[in-house]
């Protein structure tokens, strides 16, 4: 495994942010961390990079892990080619090496530009970028295509899927299932702390998932009811919505949320 | 890490230069006023810039002060610091590479300001060279020391800049580097020996004015490791790498 946490408990004072998580990535593989926000994602992420110890429970990671925080992190009076260097020669990898780098983030026009001159798209590939500049074995991505144009979407969908087909396991969290769906990912979902479902899509959508129909009424309550019926509907209803099977209807069963919520 | 350091101050190289470029202009300006100061108190004959090199080394060394605060806290501020940590260096490496920098800032503007006192200025240093070296390295270990400690103990960024750049200010003027102690109002004469950059004025006056040696200036270098010491525990009893530090963002 490239990273297998076993019984892994964090807290931050009286809050329990990680009960006892077990949680193992092999190589080669994508798993997405879902969740709320608050579930723990971010904080099990930082337990893997070694930013936080746990209060109880192992931890085995396979080399030093590549680390994009969910916040973009990058020098902004550097340039793009500077940034790479940066980290590159923390990691003792060549510039040539971390110039690599630039083509597949869509970076290699801007790479003499100031880091901070950068649109936010650029900048969130340059921050994914600097997280794999030493080719880890290990790759945490935290919410990596936040408020992400379509463009960088796809080149850090792309990135992450080359990055896995050279061995590299990735651990993804995001709220964009869809994402997900297009990686091919493995799924484990976080809620308060805990892992509570894990598995492939196909079988967590078989497992959880049933049709659902979403009903927004006037007043802003919202209701769920299994099935694919608009029959009967009252005139206080102002959006039904039939969701499929799916990992979004599953996610919604286990949780009682939508993803982006 | 130093060498990005170094990246980093070459494309923003104007703070460095101000700290290096300011006391220049200051001790042109104030040497000559100096010498009178320096009369009334003792020094018959002493050029004004055996104050105001000093004195200007020590006030503008304490910026430095600052200078460590803030190359740690805008690794907070650029979200970088979780990623250096990331990288897997350890706290020794971290703190090492954001000293560097200052520590050559520091060296730089000792030896400008003494060689500028030297060669234009009429500098004479009556007793040990050895001995100016010594207080300088010391204060300057003691400037860097405490700029850690206050990187530690603070934890916003206007903290920094207010007590960093105020205290500088202000331990300079109470300790001498602007006018001799003895010149400072009777009230305030008693307490300048809190400030370090009394005894570091005290020590160069020995050594540049008094001809005295490295035995000489024993006192004033065992209160600067004492207060080098102080600073220290305070950097090792607060600094927390996992520290949340809010800046500007």
């Amino acid at each position: 495994m490239s990273l297998a946490l076993t019984g892994v408990v964090k807290r931050y004072g009286e809050r329990v942010a990680l009960d006892g998580v077990d949680f193992s990535v092999p190589a080669g593989a994508v798993v997405a961390l879902l969740g709320p926000n608050g579930a723990g994602k971010s904080t099990l992420v930082s337990i893997a990079a070694g930013l936080l110890a746990p209060d109880s429970g192992s931890v085995s990671v396979r080399g030093r892990p590549g680390l994009a925080p969910q916040e973009i992190g990058i020098y902004p009076s550097l340039t793009v080619r500077e940034n790479l260097w940066a980290f590159a020669e923390l990691y003792g990898v060549s510039r040539r090496r971390a110039e690599r780098w630039l083509e597949p983030f869509v970076l290699t026009e801007l790479a003499d530009r100031p880091a901070g001159r950068l649109s936010g798209g650029e900048q969130r590939r340059l921050h994914t970028a600097i997280a794999v500049v030493h080719r880890p074995k290990l790759v945490l991505l935290d919410e990596p295509t936040a408020g992400a144009d379509t463009q960088t979407r796809s080149a850090i969908l792309d990135a992450v899927r080359g990055l896995a087909g050279d061995g590299a396991a990735v651990v993804y969290t995001t709220h964009y299932l869809p994402e997900i769906e297009e990686l091919g990912a493995d799924v484990a979902l976080l809620e308060r702390g805990r892992i509570i479902a894990s598995g492939t899509i196909e079988e967590l959508v078989a497992r959880h998932a049933e049709s659902l129909v979403e009903i927004t009424y006037t007043d802003g309550r919202t209701e769920r009811r299994p099935g694919t019926s608009l029959h009967g509907l009252g005139d206080d209803v102002v959006r039904a919505e039939v969701i499929r099977p799916s990992l979004e209807s599953a996610y919604l069963a286990l949780t009682g949320r939508r993803s982006a919520e | 890490m130093i060498r990005n350091e170094l990246r980093l101050l070459r494309h923003d190289p104007v703070p460095a230069a101000v700290l290096v470029g300011m006391p220049l202009v200051l001790m042109t300006l104030l040497s000559d006023a100096m010498k009178s100061t320096l009369a009334a108190g003792g020094h018959e004959g002493a050029p004004g810039s055996a104050q105001t090199v000093p004195g200007m080394a020590c006030v503008f060394a304490s910026f430095a002060i600052a200078v460590v605060g803030f190359a740690i806290f805008r690794e907070h501020g650029w979200r970088t610091w979780p990623r250096l940590r990331a990288a897997g260096l350890s706290g020794r490496k971290l703190i090492g590479g954001k000293l560097a920098v200052p520590a050559l800032l520091v060296t730089a503007q000792h030896v400008v300001l003494f060689g500028f006192g030297v060669l234009f200025l009429d500098l004479e240093v009556s007793g040990s060279w050895l001995a100016v070296i010594f207080i300088a390295a010391l204060f300057a270990t003691l400037v860097l020391v405490a700029g850690l400690a206050a990187a530690a103990a603070l934890s916003t960024i206007q903290q920094v800049n207010a007590v960093t750049n105020l205290g500088a200010m202000a331990l300079g003027g109470l300790g001498g580097g602007f006018v001799p102690v003895d010149s400072l109002p009777e009230w305030v004469q008693p307490i300048a020996p809190l400030s370090p950059v009394y005894w570091a004025m005290d020590g160069y006056e020995t050594a540049i004015l008094e001809g005295g040696g490295v035995g000489d200036v024993l006192g004033p270098l065992a209160v600067l490791a004492a207060f080098t010491a102080v600073f220290a525990g305070i950097a090792l009893w607060r600094f927390k790498l996992d520290a949340p530090k809010r800046t500007w963002g």
